[in-house]
């Protein structure tokens, strides 16, 4: 037999986790929750976002020839990858999966918490679109047409459900051929839409950069009035004013992570095959469902907390109700991303390393250009799942508060006294029910 | 219809075998195994997993030589595969780490049963109409799947403690 993987990115997962931290990590949620409701402040405290200056930092990573270099060194990555892509083999050793399906789906997540707007800095679309309008000599701001505001990023919203799909229905999302149908996709799109739209339309319809953009919202690098600033993510959350679209982009992202979860459960499985529908057409209606009811519930909550805003202090400045769910999409952007951690974090620690030993052979055909071919990979960490348990456990519960924590200081901001409590607990239950439904998930039943 | 009673007929098939299997001393007289491999299997009576010794089902008294003796510490996996439809499905199956996993197939088509466990993973080729047995350790700790190859189905998910 040859050692080449079966099929599938990873053959190896997480152990369920131990029902014990399922109530553990359910009851923290809960307490934490109606503390942070009952008993903490009822003003609005994170309104401004203070924070240290870092305008050295800045002075390094706004300088022409750093940000020429980063772009360019990522598009050469994407170049590099491509290759692999157009002409290497068709078997898992072949880097491109691996660095679809972990490093840009997973990596991405980290990346923009810890780095702020880097992915939007180096986006290989936007590095293309500048090129060639260098090359025609036009604004890359400015294309054929100008885009509506209101579209705000559902386009993208559509294209983060269409790689959600290929990574969790598509039949053979690991061969050549889907990917390369997918890939051509995504950059046709973004290229041939920037030209006509400009850039903007990259923000609005690069799943990639959508993603990486909210997540990046709960990072604690902001820009005031041009300089940067290092503030606490809390404050930077509670200022974001997300562009339209949002609670789909996040609701895609919650649902499908959870959908990933529900779809290793021996109820879905065994009701897939034993049904004599296609499994495309189970996980298709499956995952939408999931998707929907995670924006049905967060829309609800959401307008209920903008219909007892209508009635607080700022009256009719408080806004439409309708266009809270919206303003209160920051809340449930911690839980996006303790999702993502808890779901995929040794993924992306074992995949990960096994796409780097990859990369050095894109072709397949025994070379050490990166100089990482001979590197083993390191799979230790399944050996402590007790640790990767408690990870988990903090990714899922830290989420929760933090989202909590944000929710209430939105919500103090707009509510009347006398709806302080009743206007923000359908939000909260919403809140307590994804934590909660995650870590059942993770229980893996 | 046609296959439906083709099913019908392959279910039925399974459960003569399955039955004539667990008589134990009756094996020689199972209809289809043919292969000695294939007549040392005792599977018990349910096809289901069991991750727990089965004390209804005694190792055979005297297996092939080259087979290793079936312990009572084995992890169990007796899978049917017949009209599309497989059997266990999706099933969770705990595991120690360094337990051996026996797997006994029978199904109405040529098929591949494949265990992830880690590094290179194990291929159990099954034939139609005969009895297939294999078995692999468990040596590492997490999720594996063990699935049909061709079809993509889930038979079961091992967590390996």
């Amino acid at each position: 037999m040859t050692p080449v993987p079966l099929h599938g990115i990873a053959s190896r997962g997480d152990l369920p986790l131990p029902f014990s931290f399922v109530v553990v990590g359910a009851a923290l949620a809960l307490a934490v929750s109606f503390v942070v409701l009952l008993s903490t402040w009822r003003t609005p405290r994170l309104t401004e976002l203070e924070g240290r200056d870092a305008s050295a930092l800045q002075r390094v990573v706004d300088a022409p020839a750093v940000r020429l270099a980063a772009a360019v060194a990522v598009l050469l990555l994407y170049a590099w990858v491509g290759l692999a892509l157009a002409a290497g083999r068709d078997r898992l050793t072949n880097p491109v999966f691996g660095f679809v399906y972990v490093w840009m789906w997973v990596g991405l997540v980290p990346l923009s918490l810890v780095g702020g707007r880097i992915w939007r800095a180096t986006n290989p679309l936007r590095t293309l679109h500048r090129g060639l309008t260098r090359l025609a000599r036009t604004d890359p701001d400015v294309g054929l047409a100008t885009l509506p505001a209101r579209i705000g990023v559902w386009p993208a919203a559509v294209g983060l459900f269409g790689f959600a799909w290929l990574e969790l229905v598509q039949p053979d999302r690991t061969t050549l051929g889907v990917l390369r149908v997918w890939a051509l996709a995504w950059l046709v799109l973004g290229v041939v839409g920037a030209v006509a739209f400009g850039s903007r339309w990259i923000a609005a319809a690069d799943p990639f950069e959508a993603y990486a953009s909210t997540v990046a919202a709960a990072s604690p690098w902001v820009r005031v009035d041009g300089g940067l600033r290092a503030v606490n993510p809390l404050r930077a959350l509670a200022t974001w004013d997300p562009p339209p679209g949002s609670v789909a982009v996040v609701s895609v992202l919650l649902g499908s992570t959870a959908f990933d979860s529900f779809g290793n459960t021996t109820w879905w499985i065994q009701t897939v095959q034993d049904s004599d529908l296609p499994g495309t057409i189970w996980g298709t209606v499956g995952l939408l469902a999931v998707i929907a009811v995670v924006a049905l519930t967060f829309t609800a909550a959401a307008w209920w907390l903008g219909r007892a805003a209508a009635r607080g202090p700022l009256g009719s400045g408080a806004g439409r109700a309708a266009d809270y769910p919206r303003r209160m999409v920051a809340s449930v952007v911690p839980i996006v991303v303790g999702y993502v951690v808890a779901h995929y974090v040794t993924l992306l620690v074992v995949e990960g390393q096994r796409t780097a030993i990859a990369l050095s052979d894109p072709l397949g055909r025994g070379w050490n250009v990166l100089g990482t071919a001979d590197l083993g990979v390191s799979a230790a960490l399944f050996n402590y799942p007790g640790a990767v348990a408690l990870v988990q456990l903090l990714a899922i519960v830290g989420g929760h508060v933090v989202g909590i924590v944000v929710a209430h200081e939105l919500a103090v901001r707009v509510l009347p006294e006398s709806a302080a409590v009743s206007g923000q607990l359908p939000m909260l239950a919403v809140m307590v029910f994804y934590t909660c439904s995650g870590l059942v998930l993770l229980f893996s039943p | 219809m046609t296959w439906t009673t083709r099913g019908l007929a392959v279910s039925a098939v399974l459960a003569a075998l399955l039955t004539a299997g667990c008589g134990g001393a009756d094996q020689e007289t199972a209809p289809a195994p043919t292969s000695p491999a294939a007549s040392s299997v005792a599977p018990t009576p349910t096809a289901t997993a069991t991750a727990s010794p089965t004390p209804g089902s005694p190792p055979v008294s005297s297996p092939a030589p080259e087979e290793p003796t079936p312990s009572s510490d084995d992890v169990r996996l007796e899978v049917t595969l017949a009209d599309g439809k497989v059997s266990p499905s999706g099933e969770k199956v705990d595991v120690r780490q360094g337990q051996r996993v026996v797997i006994t197939a029978l199904s109405d088509v040529d098929e591949e049963i494949h265990a992830h466990n880690a590094g290179d993973g194990y291929t159990l080729g099954v034939k139609a109409g005969k009895l297939s047995r294999g078995q692999f350790v468990a040596e590492d700790k997490g999720r594996f799947e063990v699935e049909l190859h061709e079809s993509g189905d889930v038979i079961a998910i091992l967590n390996v403690r």
